[in-house]
């Protein structure tokens, strides 16, 4: 029983931190999803959309709502903010 | 000109690992064994696949490509918080006791996310698509985050002897933190022009620094941690002590 509770705060601490860590990285919060803000996982190889490459003297256009996990050029939807 | 050209190959590159290691898995008949692996890395080609299938025949401005991209994301993320509560399995598989409760665990993760993610859609009703599958899957992609820090963290003070888990828990590491430290690089500069390149560069680099990762863990290290030398010289003293007494 008393490992059980334990098991259950951790759960909820693992979400708390994962919650801070999202809000302190990027600076989103539960409520508020801005495109700057997401993470996009695994690899796309497609040509980053033109708002993105508008972003910044960069010569290369940093997608700012994909810190993606994986190589992702492909674009992110516009649609997603 | 040239960057542009440079980002693609390393993302290309990224696909040909997994396409690699995924033969490979295959070819030495790996597949069924570290099941998760061959799992995810099918889910990572099938999703380019629908991507690259979407991105053609609807435009990149498209409502539908924006809402195969998310979709298809969440199915990413969902398939490595599947990995990561395969490779706990792998490292409790010696403890059932400690199984149950890393089980009730990950379940009681999930359903947390997934009731943060409803109580935002609560505020915003009627944006089912921005509200809820986005925020559940960027919740649930730090949460898995956090997760496989946790797992590594238990892989090493349990001293587990499948000793291909460190390093494969690492690799995941790596698809995790590296582009969550690039963002918050980004963000903590305000968009500045060097953070802006190193993330470009560095988001293929983390993909195929996984996949890499994983190749090494499958290849190279034994399934087995070999018994170090000073615990088999022990073992062989103690042996000799007993057959003496």
């Amino acid at each position: 029983m008393k490992n059980t509770v334990l098991t259950l705060l951790l759960a909820v601490l693992v979400v708390l931190t994962s919650v801070m860590l999202r809000r302190s990285f990027t600076g989103a919060t539960v409520f508020a999803n801005s495109g700057n803000t997401l993470l996009a996982i695994g690899p796309s190889p497609v040509p980053l959309p033109p708002h993105v490459a508008a972003i910044g003297p960069s010569p290369v256009p940093l997608p700012p709502h994909v810190a993606g996990i994986g190589p992702s050029p492909v674009p992110l939807p516009p649609h997603a903010r | 000109m040239g960057d542009k050209i440079l980002v693609s190959s390393l993302s290309y590159l990224g696909y040909l690992l997994e396409a690699g290691l995924l033969l490979y898995l295959l070819r030495k008949g790996y597949a069924r064994r570290l099941w998760e692996v061959t799992f995810y890395l099918v889910t990572s080609l099938g999703v380019i696949a629908t991507r690259s299938y979407t991105l053609h025949r609807f435009g990149l401005a498209s409502s539908q490509y924006g809402y195969c991209y998310w979709t298809t994301d969440l199915l990413l993320v969902l398939a490595a918080f599947v990995v990561v509560g395969s490779f706990f399995r792998r490292a409790c598989s010696e403890n059932n006791e400690m199984w149950r409760h890393v089980r009730l665990l990950l379940v009681t993760v999930l359903l947390l996310v997934l009731g943060i993610s409803v109580f935002s859609l609560l505020h915003h009703s009627g944006q089912i698509f921005t509200s809820f599958i986005i925020e559940f899957q960027q919740n649930l992609y730090f949460a898995c985050l956090v997760l496989n820090t946790l797992l590594y963290l238990l892989v090493m003070k349990m001293a587990v002897a499948d000793d291909r888990l460190g390093m494969l828990s690492c690799g995941l590491g790596i698809q995790f933190a590296g582009p969550a430290a690039c963002l918050a690089f980004y963000y903590l500069t305000g968009g500045d022009q060097f953070a802006s390149i190193l993330t470009v560069f560095l988001l293929p680099l983390c993909d195929a620094g996984m996949t890499l990762t994983w190749f090494y863990a499958i290849a190279r290290v034994p399934r087995v941690a070999p018994v170090p030398r000073r615990a088999q010289e022990g073992g062989i003293l103690a042996q000799g002590a007993v057959l003496h007494s």
